[in-house]
């Protein structure tokens, strides 16, 4: 187990997290073949017999490196229905501290997936809005980039390495103009991928997102995997990853007509990751409400919303994060990556 | 009772029970009339089954394409006994006439003392019993051959990996058939037929060589030696499968909230994501199918820079390792 220089422990050796953040290993991690992946209600994160529920929060802008302990807390579904209603100022706060929030009723609770590592459709969605194509995100030695070219060099790592990680995964890819469309139909063929980033057509001014024509399409297009036999140890022949890319600042994602998703996440091989690059967050964007609004999408509890601002090494780092495999990867608020200098590992 | 009949002849998907156990039907135009496709020692025989629609109560006629097997029908004891009520009425009689037909092949052999010792030897002298072993003599005008053996050797596959599919790849088992161009041939051939679950364990059907029939050998030295080569390969398969797997679930138990992919099937491989510093970079573990002997390999690769069009990627294979340690050993020395 992974412990922190200065975190306190409890008499019983567990550490105490100022943060409250869940420390008990899931159990799906110690018994790799028979596990099974519990998809749970958020509200599931007990230290000391409190029910916490956390929620995703956005990092606050950090040059110097994001402090890991901050960035990612699940969202409380309290609100099923998508209004472009603003939230109301007070109610959630980035700073907040561990709110008691109601337990999402999902109509996955306890669904039990097999932990294998079948073959991904990746869908990559990508946003063609212009905004993407403007300079926002600066290294520490002053170079300059647009998220789009951030992005399409991160994808680009994300294709090799997802290639490698299983030569059977596919991916598509899709623009998100006023109407989603569809660019490249699945294949195994990073290379064309790659290309089709390369090549793609120009940004285009946009306002709000119209994520109903996205997710039409989506589940116009392509066919989930029938449930068939056990599913708690039979591995579907493949499962469906939405890979989100959202670049709006001041768009916000309109879903008025949500059955094409409802249709899709209630199968338990649909899965839906986001990635969202925006300008920093002030009071003149709405970058939060935005980023509360993509975590609203998921109902389920499996997936990976993401953001990075400004800062390039953490866009590569967090699309690095999204090339864990949904029915093996840890949930979103358990991920842990770092390494211990030498002199602090003990063996557990 | 046509349905009925149809009905009937479903449940006989087992007809040959030893081997590999399943037949097909065909019917023809007049829907009593049809044909069974039997498997039996490594042929398929082809038997016609006439039942009469105006009288169901009858019993069914046979036509044998095998012209000489023709049994007393006196002795068919569930043709003599038929009971059109009873489900399974004609599986009954097809499971009597396929033990007949057996010992007819068994008398064809009586004729050929080489063969005929061969079929006694293995029958006395080894652990087979005369229901994994079928005989069968090709006969024309001219002569007798080629003759097959097909034995199943009784391997306890019981504790190979398990095989995740949709269609179920079934009873685990191993059949060896062996062909005799003619009753004094010595170029023999054996042929080894491995179940799906045993050749996916085993990693392929090109993982697995039996020697070749020695010229002058006979069966029961031979068919021991296949045997326990099997058994063999069975045992090695599983140890090191078991070790992968103990490795893998250490680096899990170490490392689990990094992971990124793992191989569940056969456990070969593990990838995590790590920070070292604010550097984040992947790491690939591969495990060799000579797995303990050789070690596992590290591959660093990096996701910020490229060389050559794809990810930086370095790879370690040089660092302290014993295939004595233990999994979890292993995985903290690694660490």
């Amino acid at each position: 187990m992974f412990r922190r220089k200065g975190i306190k422990r409890r008499a019983d050796g567990m550490p105490i997290s100022t943060h409250q953040r869940s420390v008990v290993q899931p159990p799906c991690l110690l018994s790799p073949l028979a596990a099974d992946i519990r998809v749970m209600s958020p509200a599931v994160f007990l230290l000391d017999g409190n029910v916490v529920s956390k929620p995703r929060t956005m990092e606050a802008e950090n040059e110097s490196g994001s402090d890991q302990e901050n960035y990612s807390r699940l969202v409380s579904s309290v609100i099923h229905e998508y209004d472009i209603i603003d939230v109301e100022p007070g109610a959630r706060s980035e700073e907040s501290a561990n709110e008691d929030v109601k337990s999402r009723d999902s109509s996955q609770d306890d669904v039990t997936l097999p932990r294998v590592n079948c073959p991904e459709k990746i869908i990559i969605c990508l946003d063609m809005s212009s905004e993407m194509d403007k300079v926002s995100f600066r290294s520490r030695s002053g170079d300059k980039w647009t998220p789009m070219k951030l992005v399409r060099r991160a994808l680009s790592f994300f294709l090799h390495s997802k290639q490698r990680l299983n030569r059977n995964h596919q991916f598509a890819l899709v623009h998100l103009f006023d109407k989603a469309s569809w660019v490249k139909d699945f294949t195994g063929n990073v290379r064309s991928i790659i290309s089709a980033l390369d090549d793609m057509s120009d940004t285009v001014e946009l306002q709000s997102f119209n994520a109903t024509s996205l997710f039409d399409l989506i589940h116009q297009c392509v066919p989930l995997p029938e449930l068939e036999g056990d599913t708690t140890i039979l591995p579907p022949p493949y499962i469906v990853r939405m890979l989100f890319i959202y670049g709006r600042s001041n768009g916000l994602i309109e879903f008025r007509n949500k059955e094409s998703f409802r249709q899709l996440d209630s199968s338990p091989y649909f899965f839906f990751d986001a990635m969202y690059v925006h300008e920093p967050q002030s009071p003149e964007n709405r970058c939060e409400e935005i980023f509360d609004r993509l975590c609203d999408l998921d109902e389920k509890g499996m997936s990976y919303i993401f953001e990075a601002a400004r800062n390039p090494t953490r866009l590569y780092d967090q699309m690095a994060k999204l090339l864990a495999h949904p029915l093996q990867r840890p949930l979103q608020s358990e991920i842990a990556y770092r390494l211990h200098n030498i002199a602090d590992l003990t063996d557990t | 009772m046509v349905e009925g009949k149809f009905g009937v002849c479903n449940g006989i998907t087992r007809v040959n029970d030893v081997k590999s156990g399943s037949s097909t039907l065909r019917k023809s135009p007049s829907g009593d009339r049809f044909k069974i496709y039997i498997p039996y020692a490594g042929q398929t025989i082809t038997w016609e089954v006439i039942l009469d629609n105006s009288c169901p109560e009858e019993p069914p006629d046979f036509i044998f394409e095998d012209s000489d097997f023709c049994p007393n029908v006196a002795d068919i004891k569930s043709l003599v006994n038929w009971d059109i009520g009873d489900p399974h009425c004609l599986t009954k009689v097809i499971r009597e006439l396929l033990e007949h037909y057996k010992t007819f092949h068994e008398r064809l052999l009586e004729a050929h003392s080489r063969l005929q010792f061969e079929y006694s030897s293995l029958l006395d002298q080894t652990e087979l019993s005369r229901d994994l072993i079928e005989v069968y003599s090709e006969r024309t005008e001219k002569k007798i051959g080629p003759i097959n053996f097909l034995i199943k050797l009784p391997v306890d596959f019981s504790d190979i990996p398990p095989y995740l599919t949709k269609d179920n790849p079934g009873e685990n088992s191993a059949v060896l058939l062996i062909l005799f161009p003619s009753p004094d041939s010595s170029r023999v051939t054996p042929q080894l037929y491995l179940s799906p679950r045993v050749e996916h364990a085993f990693g392929g059907s090109g993982n697995l060589r039996i020697p070749a029939f020695p010229s002058g050998g006979c069966l029961l030295d031979y068919v021991p030696d296949v045997y326990k080569l099997l058994q063999n390969k069975v045992e090695k398969t599983v140890q090191i499968y078991e070790r992968r797997k103990e490795l893998i679930a250490a680096f899990l138990s170490h490392f689990g909230r990094s992971v990124l992919e793992f191989d569940a099937d056969g456990f070969f491989d593990i990838s995590f994501l790590f920070e070292w510093n604010d550097f984040f970079f992947i790491l690939y573990i591969e495990l060799a199918p000579s797995f303990p002997q050789e070690a596992p390999v590290l591959t660093f690769q990096s996701i910020y820079h490229e060389s050559k069009e794809k990810p930086y990627s370095e790879v370690h294979d040089k660092y302290p390792y014993s295939p004595r340690w233990s999994g979890p050993e292993m995985a903290t020395r690694i660490k």
